[in-house]
């Protein structure tokens, strides 16, 4: 089964057959299949009927999924080690790299890219669905059932989507180039993290086929204990996702602590590496709460436990503490990367240094350090007693400085710079306009007497909106733009990239600016249907949507054609300075041929000082 | 290109004030707010304003350098040289910070903290009417202990104007949310505990004239959460008391068709729920 | 050679373990206070506790052996490594299986239908379950001692097991006290 790398002697597999992706299936389905039985044994030797769809469920996924691992490659090129034997390596040419566990971080990031792209593309489309049945009042496509469904699932795609995307595309490929590394601290778990994925797709699917489920995507219980099975699916998949990012980001942390090039010291460490460091360190702690939430839900559901049971002396809030005390942080683990994309394309777009360097490193760790202590102000409304309010509000209003550091960071750049408008930089100057909206109207809602009118209405809907996908998906798309060039080689093409961009930006103020007004007029969260005197402007916001929509459809296909026939990138098209700039589009197999050196600021624009790095050397990867 | 750059600050400055008259001009020429009908909830609309005044030369801050900077400094192609070494400026940036320190302080103290205290002042107060509403999935049941009347899913609530009510709330399934939206405040009805808000509706209304008039189920209860709401008749405490004497009669008459589909199978995507139009009813 | 400069995979790898663990630990953090949430100082009379007393007994010298074990690699002893494992893997066996007896009783006197019930079943079972992979570690761990592939380059290996069982005993210290003395 492996061949040999010709020249190098090291086995590999998988350049040729069925793909691993698909054996992964095959053998997850085994996996299932024989956890589901287990489980139904066990059951009659207890004494209980053989068939409970719950616990055959929860059992068969954890067999499953170790199936699917085992099956995509993680046997051959890892488990093997365990019992002692030698492992392979699994390094197919072209378009095979992606289909398998592939170790290299570069082909991670893209795997990821991919991936995210296509669920933010699907999760968007439902959105489409949610805003024709919000077109006009009455039933308009799916009536109340579906619409709780459909809108729960575009909830929680669209977080994960947001908190994945960018630094499981971009913190996978382009952080451990910035700090000249050759890839991540642990390959094994980095490819770990991404097929993770697959499994929580399935999941989110299958749950379609069991009723889904309409709890949001917040999954508060009593509701989401009693619920139909769907929420079990919710729970596992969400517990999923938990997982894999606490493997990526024990990755991250120890290969920005670890791995960075001779001469990269902390005040040399690009603004984006920053960033992606707070949030993988925001990960590794607060992921485990969810998971125990959603544990706690299962356990109640399975064996009729009494967490939130009030009869049985459950306490149903206790869930959205715990839940919040990961959601929260997790919000800015959606935005932090962004923030930290946007702080990287302003000075290369200026052409000045990127400014408070500082101020804005102490901004990501001010909120990194802040959002632990938040997570009550979304429960203002459920009476945690006024000390509990007064403390929460004074830490989430405090969490506008931290955050304001970044606007004085990103308006101080801009300042008499040298403005070059490509795509990139309209994005990057987008998210400042963008996430200023969303930031202060955020402000009003840790304000208790004014969330106790908005609270769970369309001015939070409006609020979110604007700061995930106003500051984080425009980030994802700006990087998108940024480094496109780098991963592919390719430029992507201008002009498709400015009628994307103003479309899109035009297109997704007038959706969700009109929103806050909604919010204030009485329309609540999560409705298939709403009050008459809300029909215009809701039929203006649907319209707006569909126009946001459309936009992408120009960002497809600009990706899609230049991916293969763009013009040529060369190794640094836009004059950049930090690292990944100094290698080849996209780079060598380890990255660099030589070894990078730091020896400089990383935006040292317009100054004489030392350039930021240099590769030294033609050693040559493999050497 | 001005040498210092001190017609650039001017300038931006002057767009700064310009931007901020207009904002300030939109926020209090306007009322974005619903009509309001209880006393607790001016505490609510006076915080929402004064937030809204506060955040207008904040934002205006931001946009002004941001909109003046694409246009003063943008280059057509690819930069020749590059812009000044500007990498920090100390006077700047501590001032920055220290003002949105401030900023935050006193957003905290007034209106946040000032009005929290005042909000739970209110909600102290002796009332002079006890409402007991329990939610239940997709309606609301109405008791009034002092009056010894129980309405099951009734068709409207009606309520005195003038007198202090306090709603107590509690669930008997799953949570729910009173608000109405004409009142404010908004409060979750909790399986197993009992949450309190008190009120006091100051104007007469109702639903059919102006829909900030229901009380609404605003915390997602299911599949029937968007239909769960009641609507809300203030009306002068004679009428009240007429209304409640009729309601003790008797049953009322229920409102069909407000649980929508069964939440146990709900295969496929457009399965149940009527064709449902609100506003219909009551 | 690589061209690259990094640290070796064994501070690597140390390095990451403790992010691991660090995260574990919030886990149990989470865990831990929602017993106070739920029960506040309470518990049921019929809780085991010289029961509890013997599984902590067991754990404390599961980690002895494997100390022992531990330092039996350093010195290149595979067998003295053998043993130390065979025998630390056989404490971790039985002290599932007390657990397992003891959640039987518990069925009774305290099931996941009671506050302290529920909590006490998801605290013990999540401990359990990494008690189940430590031991998995360690199996791994023995079969690749007895293949004679543990060798100098491959010793984090033995340290990165027996950390994660020492925090695993650790942890138990911790759910201890909290379900049998508070
Ligand atoms: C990327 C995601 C993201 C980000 C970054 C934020 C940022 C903030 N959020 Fe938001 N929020 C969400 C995503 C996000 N939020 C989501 C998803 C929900 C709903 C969840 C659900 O229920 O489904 C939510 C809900 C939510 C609530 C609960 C609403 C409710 O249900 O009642 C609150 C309440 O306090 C809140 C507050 C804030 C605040 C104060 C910030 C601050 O961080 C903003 C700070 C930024 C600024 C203030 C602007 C820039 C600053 C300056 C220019 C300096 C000067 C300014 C001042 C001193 C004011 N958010
Ligand atoms: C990353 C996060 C993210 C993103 C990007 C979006 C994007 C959008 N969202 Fe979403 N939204 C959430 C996160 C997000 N949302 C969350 C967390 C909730 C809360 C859920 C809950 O309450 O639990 C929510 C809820 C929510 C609601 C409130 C539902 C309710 O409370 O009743 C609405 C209503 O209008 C809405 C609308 C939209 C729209 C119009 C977009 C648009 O931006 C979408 C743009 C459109 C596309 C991206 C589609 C492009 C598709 C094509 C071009 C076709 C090609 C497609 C394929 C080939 C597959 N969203
Ligand atoms: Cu009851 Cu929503
Ligand atoms: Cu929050």
């Amino acid at each position: 089964m492996a061949t040999t790398i010709s020249g190098t002697g090291t086995p590999t597999i998988g350049s040729r057959g069925l793909p691993f992706a698909f054996r992964g299936l095959l053998w997850g389905a085994i996996g299932f299949l024989a956890g589901a039985l287990l489980t139904a044994g066990v059951r009659v030797l207890l004494g209980y009927p053989a068939f409970a769809l719950e616990p055959v469920v929860v059992i068969g996924y954890v067999f499953g999924l170790s199936g699917w691992f085992l099956g995509v490659g993680v046997w051959e090129t890892w488990a093997r080690g365990w019992l002692g034997r030698e492992t392979v390596a699994y390094k197919p040419d072209g378009w095979r790299r992606y289909f398998g566990f592939h170790q290299d971080h570069k082909v991670i990031g893209i795997q990821y890219g991919v991936t995210f792209i296509a669920l933010f593309l699907i999760a968007g489309l439902l959105a489409m669905f949610m805003r024709a049945e919000l077109m006009e009042t009455g039933r308009t496509i799916f009536g109340p059932a579906g619409y709780n469904r459909v809108m729960s699932l575009h909830g929680l795609m669209m977080v994960l989507v947001a908190v994945t995307a960018v630094p499981g595309a971009f913190g996978n490929y382009v952080m451990p180039l910035q700090i000249g590394a050759e890839d991540m601290a642990f390959p094994r778990l980095n490819a770990l993290s991404y097929w993770f994925w697959p499994p929580v797709a399935i999941l989110l699917l299958a749950s379609q086929f069991v009723g889904g489920w309409d709890t949001g995507w917040t999954g508060y219980v009593p509701l989401a204990v009693v619920n139909r099975p769907g929420q079990l699916f919710y729970a596992l998949a969400f517990i999923t996702a938990g997982l894999s990012s606490v493997v990526a980001a024990v990755n991250f942390v120890t290969t920005v602590v670890k791995m960075r090039a001779p001469g990269m010291t902390w005040r040399r460490v690009p603004i984006f590496t920053w960033a992606i460091l707070f949030t993988g360190i925001l990960s590794l702690l607060f992921t485990q709460a969810v998971a125990v939430a959603l544990a706690m839900t299962i356990f109640d559901r399975i064996v009729g436990g009494a967490f939130f049971d009030p009869v049985l002396g459950g306490l149903p809030v206790l869930y959205q503490h715990i839940f919040w005390f990961y959601s929260h942080p997790a919000v800015y683990v959606m935005v932090l990367p962004s923030l930290g994309v946007l702080l990287e394309i302003l000075p290369v777009f200026s052409r000045k240094p990127l400014f408070g360097y500082k101020w804005a490193v102490g901004g990501i760790i001010g909120i990194s350090a802040l959002s632990a202590v938040v997570w009550a102000h979304h429960m203002f409304t459920t009476d945690i007693g006024v000390t509990t309010k007064i403390g929460f509000m004074l830490t989430t209003e405090a969490i506008s400085v931290p955050t304001g550091l970044v606007f004085l960071s990103a308006v101080g750049t801009i300042w008499r710079g040298k403005l070059w408008l490509k795509t990139p930089m309209l994005f990057a100057l987008a998210i400042v306009f963008n996430f200023l909206i969303g930031g202060v109207t955020g402000v009003f809602l840790s304000d208790v007497p004014a969330d106790v009118q908005l609270q769970d209405t369309f001015w939070v809907v409006a609020h979110f909106h604007y700061t995930i996908v106003g500051a984080g998906i425009f980030g994802l798309f700006a990087g998108i733009y940024y480094w496109f060039p780098k991963m592919t080689g390719r430029m992507l093409d201008e002009r498709l990239g400015k009628i994307h961009f103003w479309m899109m930006f035009l297109g997704f103020n007038l959706t969700f600016l009109p929103m806050f007004w909604l919010g204030l007029n009485g329309m609540n969260r999560r409705i298939a249907d709403y009050q008459p005197s809300l029909e215009g402007v809701n039929t203006f916001v649907s319209l707006a949507g569909f126009f946001l929509g459309a936009s992408f459809l120009f960002f497809i296909w600009n990706a899609v054609v230049s991916w293969r026939r763009g013009a040529p990138a060369g190794d640094n098209p836009w004059g950049a300075r930090t690292l990944e700039w100094l290698t080849t589009s996209p780079p060598p197999e380890l990255n660099f041929d030589g070894e990078p050196e730091v020896t400089g600021d990383p935006y040292g624009y317009g100054t004489d000082g030392p350039a930021h790095a240099i590769v030294r050397g033609e050693t040559g990867g493999e050497g | 290109m001005g040498g210092d750059g001190r017609r650039d600050l001017v300038a931006t400055g002057v767009l700064w004030v310009i931007l901020t008259a207009l904002g300030e001009w939109a926020v209090l020429g306007t009322n974005m707010l619903p009509t309001l009908a209880s006393r607790q909830g001016e505490e609510v609309d006076g915080a929402f304003r004064l937030l809204m005044i506060y955040s207008v030369p904040v934002m205006a801050f931001v946009l002004a350098v941001l909109f003046y900077s694409v246009i003063r400094w943008r280059v057509e192609g690819r930069p020749e040289e590059d812009g000044p070494p500007l990498a920090d400026h100390r006077g700047f940036s501590r001032t920055w910070f220290f003002v949105s320190v401030g900023l935050a302080a006193l957003l905290f103290i007034h209106p946040g903290v000032t009005g929290l205290l005042a909000l739970e002042r209110e909600m102290k107060e002796e009332p002079d009417l006890v409402v007991e509403l329990t939610g239940v999935q997709w309606h609301w049941d109405v008791n009034f202990p002092e009056h010894g009347v129980t309405l099951e899913n009734p068709p409207e609530l009606v309520l005195p104007v003038g007198s202090t009510i306090r709603f107590d709330l509690t669930s008997t399934d799953v949570i729910h949310a009173f608000w109405v939206p004409a009142f404010r405040l908004k409060q979750d009805a909790i399986p197993g505990q009992t949450n309190s808000v008190t009120i006091t509706p100051l104007e007469t209304g109702s639903y059919e004239e102006d829909d900030a008039f229901r009380l609404q189920c605003a915390e997602l209860c299911g599949t029937g959460h968007a239909r769960m709401f009641l609507p809300v008749r203030v009306v002068d405490q004679a009428e009240f008391e007429e209304w409640l004497a009729g309601a003790g009669m008797g049953p009322m008459e229920g409102m069909e068709g407000m649980d929508m589909g069964d939440r146990g199978d709900g295969m496929g995507m457009g399965d149940e729920g009527d064709g449902m139009k609100m506003g219909d009813e009551g | 050679m690589t061209a690259h400069a990094h640290p070796g995979y064994r501070e690597l790898h140390r390095y990451g373990l403790w992010l691991f663990i660090a995260s574990e630990a919030f886990l149990f953090a989470v865990l831990l206070a929602v017993r106070f949430f739920f029960t506040g100082l309470d518990r049921p009379e019929a809780l085991n506790v010289p029961l509890g007393v013997v599984l902590t007994i067991i754990l404390l010298a599961s980690s002895y052996t494997l100390h022992r074990g531990e330092k039996a690699a350093e010195v290149g002893d595979q067998a003295g490594l053998r043993l130390g494992l065979l025998l630390t893997m056989g404490l971790g066996v039985v002290f599932l299986v007390i657990v397992g007896f003891e959640w039987a009783a518990g069925f009774v006197e305290f099931p996941a239908s009671t506050p302290y019930g529920a909590v006490f079943y998801l605290i013990t079972g999540a401990h359990a379950l990494h008690l189940l992979s430590g031991l998995l570690v360690l199996a791994s761990l023995y079969i690749q001692a007895g293949r004679g592939v543990l060798d100098e380059g491959n010793r984090w290996k033995v340290e990165a097991g027996a950390l994660y069982w020492h925090f695993v005993d650790v942890i138990w210290l911790s759910v201890f006290t909290t379900l049998y003395l508070l």
